[in-house]
């Protein structure tokens, strides 16, 4: 690992440690619940670590050859990360813009934009529906603004998505730890990593899964009040609402990893019902003693297939996509 | 295959009360036995003792049962009437993406109302 790299390395906020019997300590991830073995000297170690400090010059009794091989476990298994990106893989890229710090002030405005968020989402999105089919230059749009709109709509639905996200957890007691922009397997995107463990409530669970979905349908209803000031504003407008409408609805959906995904997890009381659904199907014996259980585990399984046929809506969305961007160059 | 007892055959049987009515609401163009499909989806599931503490996951099957024809025939209408389709061969595509956003919205929408009529419920564990 280069001394470049090192430098930036930071403790993850995501670490916890917990003390075992052996006297040994678990640094464990709260966001994957992965365990690694650490003693209390070396924890004092990761302290130190404050993402500007060459960490190889930081004194302490270990060898220079231990500190190496001691830095480079942590980082493989994450407990040390580097403080410009959360995850860094090919074709992946995490990069932190804002981690926001748990004050009151923060907690109290967040509550209010997410107050006002679950309240005015559905009203906004009927009545900017309304408005826009009631507006006088309904059907006078510049379509060369359309992709514009499309665009500029899309980038700004990720982003007020995440924050929906954002300001929903804060608003129910849970924890954010950052927010950024990502490149995900090539395609860019903007993320927030959060704990909700502290949220015991499940429709506040619930809600903070969703509010993604009402930001984008907000925005969405929102901007087609703006509808008949310009020609070519009308153009953009459409472009940026169909965008965010799309972008909502499509989170709904069961694909794993989505929203929709989450928040039917967190109705049928399970977390990532679709990875469970999956190893359910392809394991036979463990299929055998679900359906033991009577009509209930039948029907589990009958769920179980169900949301892995549903999962066939991503490849069906990336080859009508793949088929609409080779038709506009032919 | 599945092996239910006399029982269980009753209760399952119960659940395509809503899919029948919502059949029939297809072929019959009438849009007004689509609230009768679903408050008859709740009674099922609220009335049918073995569907007791599990109510959201026979809410499941149950809206994917009864929201098919209707939904399928939403997809088909739109693919075939109000989007213009520059590839025909995409339309079998858009009809499985529509179809599936659909009856995501409608699962979503009908399980946080079962959420809250029965709040206590088990947990779903594979």
């Amino acid at each position: 690992m280069k001394r470049k790299k090192m430098k930036r390395l930071v403790l993850a906020e995501w670490i916890v440690f917990r003390k075992r019997n052996d006297g040994f300590y678990n640094a464990v991830n709260t966001m994957t619940d992965g365990k690694t073995v650490i003693r209390k000297e070396e924890i004092m170690f990761l302290k130190l670590f404050d993402g500007k400090t060459d960490p190889m010059k930081i004194k302490t009794d270990f060898y220079i050859h231990e500190k190496e091989l001691f830095i480079k476990r942590m980082y493989r298994c994450g407990v040390l990360r580097d403080k410009r990106f959360a995850e860094k893989h090919f074709l992946t890229c995490l990069v932190t813009l804002w981690e926001p710090e748990n004050t009151v002030n923060l907690r109290v405005f967040a509550y209010i934009i997410n107050k006002l968020l679950y309240t005015l989402w559905l009203p906004v999105l009927i009545l900017g529906c309304i408005f826009f089919f009631n507006s006088d230059s309904l059907g006078e749009s510049d379509i060369a603004f359309i992709t514009p709109g499309s665009i500029v709509g899309l980038i700004a639905g990720m982003f007020f998505h995440e924050m929906g996200h954002m300001f929903a957890c804060l608003a129910s007691s849970g924890r954010v730890y950052e927010t950024g922009v990502m490149i995900n397997c090539g395609l860019p995107g903007a993320y927030v990593i959060m704990d909700t463990d502290k949220v015991h409530n499940k429709m506040k669970r619930i809600q903070i899964n969703a509010a993604g979905i009402e930001m984008n349908f907000l925005l969405a209803g929102a901007i087609l009040f703006l509808q008949g000031i310009s020609y070519e504003l009308n153009g953009f407008i459409l472009g940026f609402s169909i965008n965010n409408l799309f972008m909502g609805l499509l989170n709904l959906t069961f694909i794993r990893g989505f929203d929709g995904m989450a928040i039917m997890s967190e109705l049928l009381g399970t977390d990532d019902v679709a990875g469970k659904a999956l190893n359910v199907i392809f394991d036979t014996h463990r299929k055998k003693h679900i359906k033991r259980r009577g009509i209930s585990g039948k029907a589990t399984v009958a769920v179980c297939y169900l949301l892995q046929f549903l999962q066939l809506a991503l490849p069906a969305l990336l080859v009508i996509n793949l088929v609409e961007v080779i038709g506009w160059f032919l | 295959m599945v092996s239910l007892n006399k029982k269980e055959k009753t209760a399952v049987l119960f659940l395509f009360i809503p899919g029948a009515i919502s059949a029939t609401a297809v072929v019959a163009e009438n849009l007004w036995l689509i609230p009768l499909c679903i408050l008859s989806l709740f009674a099922v599931i609220g009335f049918v003792p073995l569907f007791r503490k599990r109510e959201n996951l026979w809410m499941f099957i149950g809206t994917a049962i009864a929201a098919t024809p209707p939904n399928l025939l939403a997809s088909v209408y739109f693919c075939t009437e109000i989007i213009e389709l520059r590839f025909q061969f995409t339309r079998i595509l858009w009809i499985m993406l529509i179809t599936s956003i659909l009856l995501s919205t409608e699962e979503i929408i009908l399980g946080i109302i079962t959420r809250f009529i029965w709040k206590k419920q088990y947990r779903i564990s594979t």
